[in-house]
């Protein structure tokens, strides 16, 4: 009997160690980022500590700190993620070897550089107007830019501005000297001309942008167009931008009072340098261009010191915008012929061209889809609508990856579109403007 | 000694002299008219020399005394009274070639005969370039008939090209073509509108056109465009380039007589093609034989043409038309009680239907056109009553009236996704915009959007008429002939026009009543007095012309009321050797000329009665509802022309000297000139300070009536917008506003201060004809220069510009000198010569001419300086920095340069400062928005060669003809220009670019014409 109580002690004992097997000795890892050798305040930020199958994942406190209990091992911690400063975009990534041993005290520093990328681009362009009822005149006052939120992260768009480089792509009215190899004069100086003017919101008005969402500026003619020319858009909805009607370009056909639906905080001001009464994006050679100004972009606009003066007077001059301004742009020509065109950008900004033949057609100048970067968001499974032909010439000039990126944003899907700074590959002429469908 | 004393007693000698010379010429004038001598009859017979047959309706003058007498349909004539001379007789008729000789007349002369010769190429002599008036003290060239034939002249305005120097055109009637003696393309002074054009002694006029005070400086007033002059019709054209008897007034320089048709002639078909034109006119001179009593009813000419011109083959229905009905009537009263004062009357009308229309136009947007009007009636009477009194030799009375429609129209097809605000009142106030529902226009409108097809039409109806009396007495002192002229006449300028209107005034654009019928008349009474003594001096003689002229413009119910001016002329010319018994000497004849004179030009009403202007300000808009209307409101301020008590007529100052010889066959003909333009008409501004109420577009924000219940009204004196519901549910609202202080422009005819020069030298060179192949060779040519700077102090403020800081209405006013520009005037020269090849075989009755064309120089350059050379604009070296000035001079090589006005003022302070202080110490305080508002009122160069010599390199173009006559029944022409289709490149050296020559040159071009006489 006592060995049978013996063998049910060990037993219960053995099944006792089974169950709570001892603890191995933990270390409390403290992981702190550091970006250009400074702590990193910033908060929810995912950290991975990894050593083989161990994983142990942490989000910093507000001060970029997170802090890890592990056992001794040899940990990798990384971090990855994106952070949207004064409308750009930072991905932000780190990476460190981290030996625990039983000795290990102190913290670890995880070091993470930033790679600027653009989370507001331009979508669209519809610059180049459509036919009357008749088909016998064109209409061009209806023209608009749609900019769009190419990230997944919401964007702050309030300092953003719109601008236009010069009007005109073709050489004989170039006033700047191209190199041989095409380098444009003012790419080495750091900047990028704006003539006209320049479009910033109104101060104090929030403008911020969903991820993969977009708002339209109503260039001129904030109005429903349809009625009367029932080939153009409707640029009468609440929540699109547009133009000040004080904001100094007076061309009554060009600034028709925006609709009563648009509210007033929606307009856009401006500081008018051009000679003209009219903000004139070109039917067909358009280099508009967004831009993020690392200063006052009221006091820029009025400083002398800030202008190329080429021209007659003040009014007739290019705002000199810093090159690290510009977040994108797209270069518009009317035609191929590389030896009459140039590029208007620095090729830090924009190298490629689109080409946009005819005016008065309907026709826009529309992003092409990122194929890779669109499928992989895990939301858009059975979303997206392929066979896109809504391309000009779809045998030439198609938007590669055949997504139908209108049908598939009504499908509720998200798009990533192309933006490798390269006109050429990141456009194409859609024979219906999107608004239009 | 003292240069003013110098001065002084130069004076007191030169004003001794000339007393003496007034009383020696008064001493001469009363002696010739004490002497009456002898008088005789001088009678004869004129006949065709090929046929025999007498000459009906021929002329033959006696040129000493002034008499003439017109042939019967015998050939015969008779004038008596004629005083004993040695003079030259010329005879003319219709279809042949004047005859002239001279003539000993001491005893009666009956029995004359004159053979003419039938003007055609069988005979020697025919010439088809302008002919040098040998007899005249001035500059004075005929284009004769042949000449125009050879040329196949469509707008007389073409022969331009066969003056010294000058350059042929595009023959086409699609754009309009003015004459412009001694002048070139683009210069100020008006030079065109201040050539005098007349056909048949009827002027036509640009006085009663009207433009509005921004288009003088963008449409400068041109002369009277000679489309609608039925080129078959033209007999011949002289072209006066000098200074002209004091008979004329309102001119600037230069005198322009087109001679129609007058005689008896047989039918006449010409058919004429070229790319773009096609011609056919029939016509023919019919006598009407004699009367019951046996005296001659007259020759009556009546001419058809019908001429179509395009633009564009590619698009042939857009076209000018020109279809004229001419119909004249000559007769001479010879019985009765005019046996022995025989009459000459002449009657004369032109009725014309054409100008451009594309109605036609398939190429054009359906129902679109447009339709520009060149409708014309002139008529004219003449009576020439020959009196051969001691006391007068003659007596004209001529009448003239050219009326003409050019009354434009132009349907367009029109657009506009929202209503259109359009502007017609004419009232100081504010308006709000509504829609037209037929009756009174009101003064603010709406047009629905949508689309609609809207006619407007500027209906332009000016009508020029003159009277004119003349007596002359020629007499014959010994050897002396004296001729006096005392005339005066009476024009009118008006306008029956009733300016722009629409007759679908639903659907018309912004425009302002403004009628033309409403302005008064100008009248003007010229009187005339101009001596014409003729001496021989040695085997040569002078000839002394001294003329004034008073011109008095009346406009009744015009400020301007009364206006007088004096224009003296001078001629004189001294024939050293005449050709008589000189043929086999080499220097067969030789004369020298100088003339100076002046002419005054009449203002047009574009300068005493510009078109009003509206200062129109939208103070406010509502925003668009969902019906796509927004409702507007404006400010309106007339800007009526205002009255310039200091404003003079312009005048010129005309200059020549001009040698004639003849060396070995060889003629050459030499005239320097200068034409010197004073007090060149202008319109000036200057600004008044206006202030008006402003809604802003925030001002609906917290309006709470629903966007498509709003209706709005506007306080006409107050400007305050009030918004109320169309509903009733809620209160009207006042909507707040803000008071804008904003400079506008007011405008007055002015004259430029500084005069405007033009100089040059004319040549031609008639080289002795080559027998052996019947070909003779001129070269003629032109070196010409033009200078004009502005010195007037002129006003500007870019007043649709806003303020840096607050957007507010820009208040700065510049004040320049010259103008306001970085450039003050220009300068130009040019040499052109032309060498021309005419063969011609009067055994095969055929003219050939090649004519070479050349521009040796064209050079011009923009200037910005005081008349002492001062520079106005600055060189900087920063085109970025406008105050980056540094020496040198502007004109030195390549630079961008600035020019800043002298003085500014402001809205609040009308105290002129120093401009360029204040704008470096805006740049130094760093106020950076009062700089940028000044830099407004500068002005720079957007490239570097603003300044630089542009010196075009030479161009040529070659030009033949050919006229072939068959028999006396038909004659064909063609003619190609710039055969040789030169397309090359010129070079500029301002812009050291190469410009297309197609700029300069014609194009090439070709046409055909047949005429057929039966």
């Amino acid at each position: 009997m006592k060995k049978i109580c013996l063998f049910f002690a060990m037993a219960l004992a053995i099944v006792a160690v089974s169950c709570d097997p001892p603890k191995p000795k933990t270390f409390e890892v403290p992981v702190q980022l550091q970006l250009d050798g400074q702590p990193f305040a910033i908060a929810d930020v995912l950290v991975t500590l990894a050593s083989g199958d161990a994983l142990f994942e942490g989000t910093t406190d507000a001060a970029g700190s997170v802090t890890f209990t592990v056992p001794v091992g040899v940990y990798t911690a990384t971090t990855s993620f994106k952070k949207s400063e004064a409308g750009i975009l930072y991905n932000y990534n780190g990476s460190a070897n981290v030996p625990v041993t039983e000795a290990f005290t102190g913290t670890v520093n995880l070091a993470v550089t930033a790679s600027k990328t653009s989370q507001l681009i331009i979508k669209e362009v519809y610059n180049g107007g459509c036919k009357d009822n008749a088909g016998t005149k064109n209409y061009q006052y209806d023209k608009y830019v749609i900019v769009y939120n190419n990230s997944d992260t919401e964007v702050d768009a309030s300092g953003m501005c719109l601008a236009m480089a010069q009007i005109t792509s073709t050489r004989s009215t170039n006033k700047y000297e191209i190199s041989a190899s095409g380098v444009i004069e003012y790419e080495a100086a750091g900047w990028t001309p704006a003539s006209y003017g320049i479009w910033w919101f109104q101060d104090g008005v929030e403008v911020k942008i969903a991820p993969f969402s977009q708002i339209v500026i109503a260039l001129n003619g904030a109005i429903d167009h349809t009625p009367t020319y029932s080939n153009s858009v409707d640029l009468s909805k609440a929540d699109f931008c547009t133009y000040d009607p004080e904001s100094g370009f007076a061309n009554a056909s060009y600034y028709p009072a925006p609709s009563s639906s648009i509210p007033a905080n929606h307009y856009m001001k401006t500081y008018e340098f051009g000679q003209g009464n009219a903000w004139p994006l070109p039917l067909k050679t358009a280099a508009p261009y967004l831009i993020m100004p690392g200063s006052d972009i009221k006091a820029f606009v009025k400083d002398p010191a800030n202008f190329d003066n080429r021209s007659v007077n003040l009014s007739g001059n290019y705002a000199k915008i810093p090159t690290e301004w510009v977040l994108d742009a797209v270069d518009i020509w009317g035609d191929a012929d590389e030896t009459k065109n140039f590029s208007r950008f620095p090729s830090t900004v924009n190298t490629g061209y689109v080409v946009f033949a005819t005016n008065g057609m309907g026709y826009s100048t529309y992003r092409n889809v990122d194929k890779a970067a669109t499928e992989a968001i895990p939301e858009n499974a059975g979303k997206l609508v392929t066979g896109y032909s809504g391309a000009l010439d779809p045998d030439k000039d198609n938007d590669p990856s055949g997504i139908d990126a209108e049908a598939s944003i009504a499908n509720g899907a998200k798009i990533v579109y192309m933006d490798t700074n390269n006109s050429t590959n990141d456009f194409h002429i859609r024979k219906t403007a999107s608004l239009k469908k | 000694m003292h240069i003013g004393l110098v001065c002084y007693f130069c004076k007191k000698v030169i004003v001794r002299l000339v007393k003496r010379l007034l009383l020696i010429w008064i001493l001469l004038l009363s002696a010739a008219w004490q002497v009456a001598g002898q008088r005789y009859t001088f009678s004869g017979k004129v006949t065709d020399k090929s046929t025999g047959q007498p000459v009906d309706f021929a002329t033959v003058v006696i040129e000493g005394s002034g008499q003439w007498a017109m042939a019967d349909e015998k050939g015969s004539f008779t004038i008596v009274n004629v005083p004993a001379a040695k003079t030259r007789v010329t005879v003319s008729c219709l279809g042949y070639v004047s005859w002239s000789r001279e003539i000993q007349i001491q005893k009666d002369i009956t029995n004359f005969s004159i053979a003419l010769d039938p003007d055609n190429l069988a005979l020697e002599g025919a010439t088809v370039t302008a002919q040098e008036d040998a007899n005249s003290a001035t500059t004075s060239r005929m284009i004769d008939k042949t000449a125009l034939e050879h040329v196949q002249m469509m707008n007389v305005a073409d022969v331009s090209s066969l003056l010294p120097g000058g350059a042929t055109v595009d023959p086409s009637l699609t754009s309009e073509k003015q004459f412009n003696i001694r002048a070139g393309s683009g210069e100020k002074g008006f030079s065109s509108f201040g050539t005098a054009v007349e056909v048949d002694g009827v002027r036509l006029s640009n006085n009663a056109s009207f433009l509005t005070a921004s288009e003088f400086d963008t449409k400068p007033m041109k002369g009277v465009a000679t489309n609608n002059i039925a080129s078959t019709n033209v007999e011949s054209v002289e072209v006066i380039t000098g200074v002209p008897s004091v008979e004329y007034g309102d001119m600037g320089s230069g005198v322009v007589k087109v001679n129609l048709k007058k005689g008896k002639t047989p039918w006449m078909l010409t058919l004429s093609t070229s790319p773009s034109t096609k011609q056919t006119s029939v016509s023919k001179g019919f006598g009407l034989g004699t009367g019951r009593s046996g005296r001659s009813r007259g020759v009556l000419n009546s001419s058809v043409e019908y001429t179509q011109s395009i633009s564009r083959q590619m698009s042939p229905y857009t076209a000018y038309r020109r279809e004229q009905l001419s119909l004249s009537y000559m007769n001479s009263l010879n019985s009765g009680i005019f046996a022995t004062a025989p009459l000459r009357v002449s009657l004369g009308v032109t009725g014309n239907l054409g100008g451009m229309d594309s109605q036609a136009d398939p190429d054009a947007v359906q129902g679109t056109w447009s339709l520009s009007r060149d409708n014309a009636i002139r008529s004219n009477f003449s009576l020439n009553w020959l009196l051969s009194k001691p006391w007068i030799t003659n007596l004209e009375f001529n009448g003239s009236l050219s009326y003409s429609n050019k009354e434009s129209r132009e349907r367009t097809y029109n657009s506009s996704a929202v209503n259109k605000t359009v502007l017609h009142g004419r009232e100081y106030g504010y308006y709000i915009a509504v829609p037209y529902s037929g009756g009174e226009v009101p003064p603010v409108m709406y047009i629905p959007g949508g689309y609609w097809f809207n006619t407007m039409c500027d209906d332009d109806r000016p009508m020029t008429t003159k009277l004119s009396i003349k007596a002359n007495h020629n007499h014959f002192f010994g050897k002396v002939n004296n001729k006096v002229k005392l005339g005066a006449d009476w024009s009118t300028d008006r306008n029956f026009g009733i300016g722009d209107w629409s007759p679908e005034m639903e659907t018309a654009p912004t425009f302002r009543e403004y009628r033309y019928c409403d302005v008064p008349t100008m009248h003007n009474a010229g009187v005339y007095l101009e001596d014409n003594l003729m001496l021989p001096v040695g085997k040569g003689q002078v000839n002394l012309i001294a003329g004034l002229r008073n011109d008095n413009t009346l406009i009744r119910g015009s400020a301007y009321g009364l206006t007088s001016s004096l224009s003296p002329r001078f001629n004189a010319k001294y024939t050293i050797f005449r050709r008589q018994g000189r043929e086999r000497k080499t220097l067969r004849e030789l004369s020298v000329r100088a003339s100076w004179g002046e002419s005054v030009k009449l203002p047009s009403f574009s300068v005493l009665f510009p078109m009003p202007t509206y200062r129109d300000v939208r103070v406010f808009a509502s925003t668009t509802n969902s019906s796509n209307e927004s409702i507007e409101a404006f400010f309106s301020q007339p800007r009526s022309i205002e009255y310039n008590p200091d404003l003079q007529w312009q005048r010129n100052r005309m200059m020549e000297v001009g040698v004639e010889t003849d060396i070995l066959g060889n003629k050459i003909s030499l005239t320097a000139f200068r034409n010197r333009t004073l007090h060149a008409y202008r319109i000036s501004n200057h600004y008044d300070r206006t202030s008006y109420s402003y809604t802003l577009d925030n001002a609906l924000v917290g309006v709470s009536i629903p966007a498509d219940h709003r209706a709005f009204s506007i306080d006409g004196a107050t400007g305050i917008v009030t918004v109320s519901d169309k509903t009733g549910a809620l209160p009207s609202q006042e909507l707040p506003h803000i008071t804008y202080k904003e400079l506008a422009a007011s405008y007055y005819p002015d004259n430029d201060l500084n005069p405007i020069d033009r100089f040059g030298i004319e040549w031609v060179v008639d080289f002795a004809k080559i027998k052996a192949i019947q070909t003779e060779i001129r070269l003629d040519g032109t070196w010409y220069a033009y200078k004009s700077l502005g010195t007037n102090q002129v006003e500007y403020s870019p007043t649709t510009l806003r303020t840096t800081k607050d957007k507010l209405p820009y208040p700065y006013i510049g004040l320049y000198y010259g103008d306001n520009a970085y450039s003050t005037g220009s300068e130009s020269r040019t040499l052109r010569m032309n060498l021309t090849f005419t063969t011609h075989i009067p055994s095969v009755r055929m003219i050939v001419s090649a004519k070479l064309e050349s521009s040796l120089l064209k050079y011009s350059r923009t200037l910005s300086e005081m008349p002492d050379g001062t520079e106005i604009a600055q060189v900087i070296s920063d085109p970025s920095d406008i105050l980056s000035t540094v020496g040198g001079s502007i004109y030195d090589g390549e630079h961008y340069v600035v020019r800043y006005p002298e003085y500014y003022c402001s809205y609040d302070d009308p105290t002129p400062r120093n401009y360029l202080a204040d704008l470096k110490a805006a740049k130094a305080s760093g106020d950076l928005d009062l700089f940028n508002d000044l830099w407004q009122l500068s002005y720079k160069s957007s490239y570097l060669y603003v300044f630089k010599k542009d010196y075009i390199s030479p161009f040529f173009s070659t030009n033949f003809s050919v006229t072939k006559e068959i028999g006396d029944l038909a004659s064909i022409s063609f003619y190609a220009n710039n055969f040789f289709v030169n397309r090359s490149q010129i070079w500029s050296t301002r812009t050291e670019t190469y410009l297309s020559a197609a700029s300069y040159i014609p194009k090439f071009y070709y046409g055909l014409t047949l005429r057929l006489k039966f």
